[in-house]
């Protein structure tokens, strides 16, 4: 095996590619666990969902035991991350906290997705009415954009009252939105390109042109905006829930445990550490998994995912470069002499 | 009879009282005879691409198309939506003019022929695989490169892929519009005797566009000429090639023998 590249089959760590349906998705797990920052985000990001799953049956202190004598102390054994002002364990109010966290980031990434492809349709499907239509909604956008979100979550809070609703709420309207601009000239690009046109010369339907065609097209862009919005989520559940409007109060969540830790930093300064450094490597984790996933998914990128085991063995990516050159006359010989496509297949082989 | 288009025209819809219709295809009458090879041919924007594009019902939105359009039996103009997609893909195929941008990325040379099959027939993988195999020799295409993707291949070689996925489902009718512009000459040659040969062994007819006259002389036997959206002359294309009457036609043939090496007509 040739090895002046960083692809893992190079590597000899999957020495025979895997085949089978759910081919892709471990390809892209592989090549993600191969990078750095993809080895951290999946990490991070396997270790909260354990925790959150674990949090559900067990934590080290019940969530309800609490004893005012025994605020604010500090770490020990019987409390590794120390008390709150309640008493309560901080670390199993972080543990259950995960849990609310998990809820709110799906809920967010599932709603921003389905409003922001809604909205994608809206300003690129054919029937939508590409053209005028789609020019007023790009101007409706870009002016509810301006809206801020602190905003909006307030507003919502009145019907709605405190609750995981007005989060998922704010931050769907906020992302979505801005999911819509920065996808739409890469979602234009895709419907108005050759090969749409092609598919649709084969009888493709619409619905069918935008989900295959388009959507793979945006696949990228959304699948960092949507990273980004999971980890911003967390961080907007952090401020909307110190402002009294987020989750509601007998309810464990990171930004519960950040709010109440910082009112008090100055008295007890060490104890907002756990929360912010907790949040901050969730969303760090987020962020990176956006980047990595990009990479890794886009078979033009990621050189694992195009073809069949054996042929990877064989590629390089110097062999690439090689083999670009060489298609043209791939294509001479072969156009030349079919009858002799054996021979003919790798003439910079010989 | 493959296709029958008769007063065929093409509007810019009209947008308030600024922006009147304007005609881009005028009264273009056209016919297809089963297995005949007719090309279409005319100067850049004489509504070639857009008499192609009306006969298959995939105009872009802001244009709207009148006349008749008679594919077998079935009229395209005004068609239901459902009717015009089914005829698409299994009574014609289309091949385009710009390989760089004709396979979607992120599909496999395999997924994209296949994509015809997939739509119009019930069919197993394994058979769609089969004849998707077996289309790609037919282009001569060897067999690894099923599952490659478009990135990875050469101009000639995305055009065959688009010509495979075309004729992939036996269509009666293939619309080529432009399919050799892109590519440079030895390619142009191959690809347009294959797709030659291909139409002719499948028994279907073939709407070739293009606005080389050598390109057509070798692909068609009759031929229309195009100027500004309206048909200014047809014929057999030997016939125009030496006894151009009209004005465009004679320019275009002119232009065509001039760039040749030999300066004459290609063997």
């Amino acid at each position: 095996m040739t090895g002046n590249t960083t692809s893992p089959s190079n590597r000899g760590f999957a020495p025979r590619a895997p085949r089978g349906r759910l081919r892709g998705a471990r390809i892209v797990l592989s090549s993600l666990w191969h990078r750095a920052d993809g080895a951290y985000a999946l990490v991070v990001i396997g270790l909260w969902l354990a925790v959150s799953l674990v949090s559900l049956v067990w934590t080290p202190h019940p969530l309800l035991e609490a004893s005012g004598r025994n605020a604010w102390a500090a770490p020990s054994a019987a409390h590794p991350m120390g008390t709150d002002g309640a008493g309560h364990d901080l670390l199993s109010w972080l543990m259950r906290g995960s849990l609310t966290e998990l809820e709110v980031v799906v809920l967010v990434v599932l709603c921003t997705a389905v409003f922001g492809l809604l909205g994608i349709w809206a300003s690129v499907g054919r029937r939508a009415g590409a053209g005028r239509g789609s020019r007023a909604w790009m101007v409706c956008v870009d002016t509810l954009i301006a809206v801020p979100t602190v905003l909006v979550a307030m507003l919502v809070s009145v019907p709605l009252g405190t609750s995981i609703a007005v989060i998922v709420v704010a931050c769907t309207f906020a992302y979505s939105l801005s999911i819509v601009r920065v996808t739409r000239p890469v979602a234009q690009l895709a419907a108005t390109s050759q090969y749409v046109e092609a598919a649709r010369s084969y009888g493709v339907g619409e619905a069918r042109v935008f989900f295959g065609h388009v959507v793979p097209a945006i696949a990228p862009t959304m699948a960092v905006q949507l990273s980004l919005s999971a980890g911003t989520a967390i961080l907007a559940e952090s401020g909307l829930t110190y402002l009294g409007i987020g989750i509601p109060a007998g309810v464990p969540s990171w930004g519960r445990s950040l709010a109440n830790c910082a009112k008090l930093i100055s008295v007890y300064p060490l104890t907002v550490i756990w929360p912010g450094l907790i949040i901050t490597m969730v969303v760090v984790a987020l962020n990176l998994l956006g980047d990595a996933l990009r990479d890794c998914a886009d078979p033009v990128v990621n050189a694992d995912l195009r073809r069949d085991g054996a042929a990877d063995d064989d590629r390089s990516a110097s062999d690439m470069a090689a083999a670009e050159s060489s298609t043209r006359e791939q294509e001479l010989t072969g156009e030349r002499m079919p009858a002799q496509e054996g021979e003919s297949h790798e003439p910079h082989r010989a | 009879m493959s296709l029958i288009v008769h007063d065929l025209t093409v509007d810019v819809a009209a947008r308030g009282r600024r922006a009147p219709a304007r005609p881009i295809v005028r009264g273009v009458d056209l016919r297809v005879d089963d297995g005949e090879r007719v090309g279409l041919v005319g100067p850049s924007g004489s509504g070639k691409s857009m008499v192609s594009r009306a006969i298959l019902g995939i105009l872009p939105p802001h244009l709207t198309a009148g006349g008749s359009v008679l594919l077998g039996d079935t009229q395209m103009i005004g068609a239901d939506e459902n009717i015009a997609a089914s005829m698409r893909g299994s009574y014609t195929g289309a091949v385009f003019q710009n390989p760089a941008a004709a396979l979607n990325p992120v599909r496999t040379v395999g997924q994209s022929i296949a994509l015809p099959l997939r739509l119009h027939y019930e069919l197993d993988r394994d058979e769609i695989r089969e004849r998707v195999l077996r289309q790609m020799r037919a282009v001569e295409l060897p067999e690894r490169l099923e599952s490659a993707y478009p990135h990875e291949l050469s101009g000639g070689q995305r055009q065959r892929v688009a010509i495979a996925a075309a004729l992939v489902t036996s269509p009666r009718l293939i619309i080529a519009d432009e399919p050799t512009t892109a590519l440079d000459a030895v390619v142009q040659r191959r690809i347009v005797d294959l797709l030659v040969s291909l139409v002719d062994d499948l028994g279907s007819s073939l709407l070739f566009i293009t606005h080389d006259f050598a390109v057509l002389k070798r692909a068609t036997t009759r031929c229309y000429v195009m100027e500004a959206g309206r048909i200014v002359e047809e014929g057999a294309t030997e016939a125009l090639l030496h006894d151009a009457r009209h004005a465009v036609t004679q320019s275009l043939v002119e232009a065509a023998t001039a760039l040749s090496l030999r300066g004459g007509e290609e063997a």
